[in-house]
């Protein structure tokens, strides 16, 4: 018996790990984060035998210092340049509107400069569409709200290249509700996300990330990566093409076809069923799993294959299938 | 969680090619691992909330500071351990920080409303492992920092002692006498006060640790 298993003994029960709730959500803010980061990566400052090390302590004040002189002189010296040396901004506004009465408006928001999308509403559906490369991009809102309470706000503003469409309702109202829809190059990687009402995403070929805390998600003909998380609504997908594919979902179904063979292939559920639709023209490295549920795989399999499906649910069934929907 | 034997490319792979541009393979990285960096946060703060904040800025780190990554074996989750740690020592700055950095990003904060996402019997549960982790970092409080360290990355994370030494960035047999040292001075503390009194022994100021 080695020291660290005497440990455990010696010490009480840790807790049960957990799985990282919001997944999707917080890998998407990563990424974006990550893309925002300065091009390029401070050079390395490896040290034989060590990983990175805290700063020396007097670099700290010092680095303040510099900070600071920096700031001063980045407000003092466009000033005293009379304003003719302003750098190209990184956050930039390109729409804000508050609605005096409810209804539908639509704007044609700029794309100079754009390379990933956000879009995000409190309450309502959100519905993003592939199209051709264009260097605008409707935006649509449908706005309700009591006309005795506040109005919803939409904002958009481009951040390091990612443009975000954000409809926020100022009180935690039921009436309020604001569903937005935006049509763009379709090969733009999109995160969407709401809190109450369907997702809807067609015809895209970059990656995608859906968080949705109540409706459906609906997916059709992708071809990027997808990553959803549903809390209580089903995903749904169709025409499906994504080398990779993340679900996960807590009370609904998750019901996906795929129009050709997918590399990997995760979706976890619950207490909802979880149905796969796969060709059938290559062979499938399958874990399937229901604790209460059928597990059902019709798809042909291989222990060594190069195309993974993983699919578990808790109380629900489990079935991959080939071919489309019955 | 995905087993490592069902996916495609080993962590080295992926993260040269995160390093030269594939950022959706540092989210391939992000999906590995962040379970296990979640998990070793909140075993260092008994708080799942607060370990859930600064999962994704640990990766965040990691990122700035990819180029210094060592990996043990296949695996970068060492390393990323190692990050988490050090984050940890400054967690109310840097926490502050990185909620910026990835607020800066443009998208929305995570929406950890309780109301609609977690189940009534979810909070509970959670609740529940707060309250046994926090009896569990009072148990190891008496132990110096160097000391506790160890135990959370050879006990709580189950790491080796060759990876617990990469993420510590100490050599193997430095991890090892801490772990004897650890395990003689708990043992000596278990002789002194029995096990029901070592659990009870500390004030509950000890549990929500902030270095």
């Amino acid at each position: 018996m080695d020291t660290t298993d005497e440990l455990a003994d010696l010490l009480p029960t840790a807790p049960q790990a957990r799985g990282l709730p919001h997944q999707a959500a917080h890998r998407a803010r990563l990424l974006a984060a990550i893309a925002a980061e300065p091009q390029p990566a401070r050079p390395a400052l490896r040290r034989a035998g060590r990983g990175w090390l805290p700063p020396r302590r007097w670099l700290v004040p010092a680095a303040a210092a510099i900070a600071v002189l920096a700031i001063a002189f980045g407000i003092a010296l466009p000033q005293l340049a009379g304003g003719t040396a302003a750098p190209r901004p990184a956050r930039s506004s390109v729409l804000r509107s508050v609605p005096t009465q409810p209804g539908t408006r639509t704007w044609q928001v700029p794309l100079a400069g754009v390379h990933s999308v956000v879009m995000s509403s409190d309450s309502g559906s959100v519905s993003v569409s592939g199209a051709a490369s264009s260097g605008t991009a409707p935006v649509t809102a449908r706005f309700s709200w009591r006309q005795n309470q506040q109005p919803p706000v939409i904002s958009g503003e481009v951040v390091h290249g990612t443009l975000s469409i954000l409809a926020k309702c100022p009180t935690s109202s039921p009436h309020c509700l604001v569903s937005l829809a935006i049509t763009i190059p379709s090969g733009m990687p999109v995160y969407a996300r709401t809190n109450l009402g369907d997702v809807q995403v067609t015809g895209m070929s970059g990656s995608v990330h859906v968080a949705d805390q109540l409706g459906t998600v609906d997916l059709r003909d992708l071809s990027g990566a997808v990553n959803v998380t549903d809390n209580l609504g089903d995903i749904d997908g169709t025409g499906l093409a994504s080398a990779r594919a993340t679900m996960t979902a807590s009370l609904g179904d998750i019901d996906v076809s795929f129009s050709s063979a997918p590399t990997f292939i995760s979706a976890s559920d619950r207490e909802g069923d979880v149905t796969i639709r796969v060709p059938g023209t290559t062979s499938y490295r399958v874990s399937a799993s229901a604790q209460l549920g059928a597990a059902t795989v019709q798809v042909p399999r291989a222990a060594k294959a190069a195309h993974v499906i993983r699919a578990d649910s808790q109380l629900g069934s489990v079935t991959i299938l080939t071919g489309g929907p019955a | 969680m995905i087993p490592s034997d069902l996916t495609e490319p080993g962590d080295v792979v992926l993260w040269q090619q995160a390093a030269s541009g594939h950022h959706d393979s540092f989210g391939v990285l992000f999906d590995r691992h962040s379970a296990a960096v979640y998990n070793y946060l909140f075993r260092r703060t008994a708080d799942w909330s607060v370990a859930e904040d600064l999962t994704a800025a640990v990766f965040l780190q990691a990122w700035r500071r990819r180029a210094q990554v060592r990996f043990d074996g296949d695996s970068a989750l060492p390393w990323l351990l190692g990050v988490a740690r050090l984050l940890l020592r400054n967690t109310v700055r840097s926490r502050s920080r990185y909620q910026a950095a990835l607020g800066r990003a443009g998208a929305e904060p995570v929406v950890t409303a309780v109301g609609l996402g977690d189940p009534a019997e979810f909070v509970a549960d959670r609740l529940d492992s707060e309250r046994q982790m926090a009896q569990l970092r009072r148990a190891v409080a008496s132990l110096p920092r160097h000391q506790q360290e160890v135990i959370e990355l050879c006990v709580f994370a189950a790491l080796d002692q060759q990876a617990a030494a990469i993420s510590l960035g100490v050599s193997v047999g430095t991890v090892k006498s801490r772990l004897h040292r650890a395990r003689q001075r708990l043992s000596a503390t278990l002789r002194d006060s029995g096990v029901g009194e070592l659990q009870q022994s500390r004030p509950s100021g000890a549990v929500r640790e902030v270095r």
